[in-house]
């Protein structure tokens, strides 16, 4: 009876085990890295991408989309400027995305 | 200018020293890791054809768009997108519309797994590009693998990253604009990112030229449906793909005038009268180190620079990349930072006359010394202080040591020739009119000799033919204006003849292509895109393997 007890116990606990363990995402196998993949990684990171425009090129954007006399430029976030403008006459604090070059309302502060 | 075939030996021995040079930066370009050319190879002429496989992850929310935007986006003409970009920037010599979309693929991984790959100084970044090849590859109702050596372009949504890789492709974000893919485009066409001549930050310095993206004056276009786009490629690299007409080339000083006033197209109007770049070269050790002047007005796919200007940019030899690069001079004192416009170095002088942006052209004025010296591996033989009749540096040894001579070689009491009658066993070198130098005979002999040949020795600018310069023993097949693919002197005359009739093999009546229409026997010739030149078969059979050996023939294989 007792080794039945023992048999009941081990079979409860090999299930438990496999629904718990089916519960998991099965971790995926990743192919090798392929050979040039590895080499352009490698020199990727020692070049990384500074894509991101210079406040003298945010300027010219800013002067062609109708904002004049930009200054006080301060980077923001992870890849923006904030800049004091006019626009229509009247100053404005901005942002301008330093990717895509769109341009919002700063949030006051 | 044509190339011609370099017959002479002074030439050879030149081209055989930058043939060395040139092969000591193939091997640094290959330890960087650039070798990996894929099928897109300069000069380049044609549809150029990239997979872009479109990925999001297992807990992406809808992507942004659907495939045909990126359909329209890339590849389809008349879009005002990156096809018609190409197209404008390779004057019709090329566009995207073979490229591919394929997707969107699911990854079985999230956005948080792939993140996590890193991206800036991760070497384990571009595990995030194979895991959307993977899952191309092995998708169960599409999948799809490109072939082998087409470059690839991954887009993922939502985007994580954003980076190209030379001859392999690039990662771009689902919002990719037009600026982000032309940068990546252009790595994949094998140029390198643009610089400036300011100490301090001179890569991506270059805001006029779209290998310095995202620090460009990209046109705004509120409202537009791919928004930013542009500006274009410098004119050094359009030169590099081989896109400009070689009779709006100008080289200067290579009919020997040593100053001359030219007008220049804007590189971006070239319906405009004048040449769209001027080539300036000084080096005389480097055929391919030499100043570039063009001129771009602000519209179209320009439209976002901050005015009309020349440019002056320096191509030259970054010797710890093993490439060259384009070098935009800039005023770094001054506000902005513009385009110099004056150039006053190396022998060189450049000034810019005049320009009119509403006709499109630029008067610009450019002077060069290089006319005066010597090819690599002579000397102005300096027989007298106006000499300069260029020989090897022996022979000016010589002319030296018997100008030091003279006195005592000459015959001390005069003689049938006056004063300057030479003693028994010399005569007078005559290197010149008037050049009463005693020497041994071999010497007079050798002076005549040197005579005929200085033109041969002069002017290092008569064998500067830019980026595209065959190696030794090929020449360019000139085909049409724009033709520079290196073949043997043999096919360049046999492409020659069939130009001279080109209607000769065509059917009189036309026929299922039209008026172009061979005669039976005879296919196009096939030597670039709309080459419709009737040739028998294996005329066609030779110029594509010449196509394909396009790149392997040239002097300089590596790009800005």
């Amino acid at each position: 009876m007792k080794r039945f007890s023992n048999w009941i116990l081990g079979l409860a606990l090999l299930c438990g085990v496999s629904v718990a363990a089916a519960a998991q995402p099965a971790a995926i196998a990743r192919a090798p890295l392929r050979a040039d993949l590895r080499v352009a990684g490698e020199r990727l990171s020692q070049h990384p991408h500074p894509y991101a425009m210079s406040e003298e090129v945010a300027r010219v954007r800013l002067q062609k989309m109708g904002f004049e006399q930009a200054q006080a430029f301060k980077s923001v976030g992870t890849n923006a400027f904030q800049a004091e403008v006019m626009k229509e006459g009247k100053p404005q604090r901005i942002e301008i995305d330093r990717i895509s070059g769109a341009v919002k309302q700063a949030v006051p502060q | 200018m044509a190339q011609s075939n370099p017959l002479n030996k002074e030439r050879l021995h030149r081209i055989r020293h930058w043939f060395a040079v040139t092969g000591l930066l193939l091997a640094i370009w290959a330890v960087h890791g650039q070798s990996a050319r894929a099928a897109e190879s300069r000069p380049y002429r044609g549809p150029i054809t990239w997979s872009i496989i479109l990925c999001r992850f297992s807990d992406s929310p809808a992507p942004p768009h659907d495939p045909a935007y990126y359909r329209d986006l890339i590849a389809n003409r008349r879009t005002d997108g990156l096809s018609d970009f190409i197209a404008a920037v390779s004057y019709g010599s090329s566009d995207l519309a073979t490229t591919v979309v394929k997707g969107w693929y699911s990854e079985p991984f999230t956005q948080a797994q792939e993140e996590a790959l890193g991206g800036g100084g991760s070497p384990t970044r571009t595990r995030k590009y194979q895991d959307c090849l993977d899952a191309a590859a092995h998708d169960r109702t599409d999948p799809y693998t490109p072939p082998p050596g087409q470059l690839v372009a991954v887009v993922t949504s939502p985007g994580i990253d954003l980076f190209g890789m030379v001859g392999v492709g690039s990662m771009l974000p689902d919002t990719v604009d037009m600026v982000g893919m032309s940068h990546e485009i252009g790595h994949g066409l094998g140029f390198s990112h643009s610089f400036s001549d300011n100490t301090t930050n001179q890569e991506y310095d270059d805001p006029w030229d779209m290998m310095s993206a995202y620090n460009v004056f990209a046109d705004p276009r509120p409202g537009a449906r791919f928004g930013n786009a542009g500006p274009g490629f410098n004119a050094a690299h359009i030169d590099e793909m081989g896109w400009l007409p070689r009779p709006r080339i100008f080289t200067a000083g290579t009919d020997g005038r040593p100053s001359q006033s030219i007008t220049l197209a804007a590189l971006n109007h070239p319906e405009a009268g004048g040449f769209l770049i001027a080539r300036v070269p000084f080096d005389v050790g480097d055929p391919f180190h030499y100043y570039t002047v063009e001129y771009r007005t602000a519209d179209g796919f320009d439209g976002g620079l901050p005015a009309s200007t020349v440019m002056i940019h320096e191509v030259k030899l970054d010797p710890g990349a093993g490439v060259y690069h384009t070098y935009l001079l800039r005023d770094n004192a001054a506000p902005g930072r513009p385009p110099t416009q004056a150039v006053n170095a190396n022998g060189v002088t450049i000034s810019v006359d005049g320009t009119d942006a509403a006709a499109h052209q630029a008067r610009v004025t450019i002077g060069d010394q290089i006319v005066a010296r010597c090819l690599l591996g002579f000397v102005w033989r300096e027989a007298s202080t106006a000499d300069q009749v260029c020989v090897p540096v022996a022979t000016r040894t010589q002319t030296r040591a018997d100008n030091a001579q003279a006195a005592a070689r000459r015959e001390p009491n005069g003689g049938p020739f006056g004063p300057d009658t030479c003693r028994q066993g010399f005569v007078w070198r005559e290197a010149f009119a008037g050049d009463h130098v005693c020497v041994p005979p071999p010497t007079r002999t050798q002076a005549r000799a040197d005579n005929a040949q200085a033109a041969s020795r002069n002017n290092p600018s008569r064998v500067v033919f830019g980026p595209n310069t065959c190696s030794v023993g090929f020449v360019w097949r000139e085909a049409d204006d724009t033709d520079v693919v290196c073949v043997s002197g043999a096919e360049r005359t046999q492409v020659r003849a069939e130009n001279a009739n080109p209607a000769l093999h065509r059917n009189p009546a036309g026929g299922p292509f039209g008026p172009d229409t061979c005669l039976g026997g005879f296919v196009w010739r096939e030597a670039f895109p709309g080459d419709h030149v009737c040739v028998v078969p294996p005329r066609r059979t030779q110029t594509r393997a010449d196509n394909t050996q396009a790149h392997a023939r040239l002097m300089k294989p590596n790009v800005e």
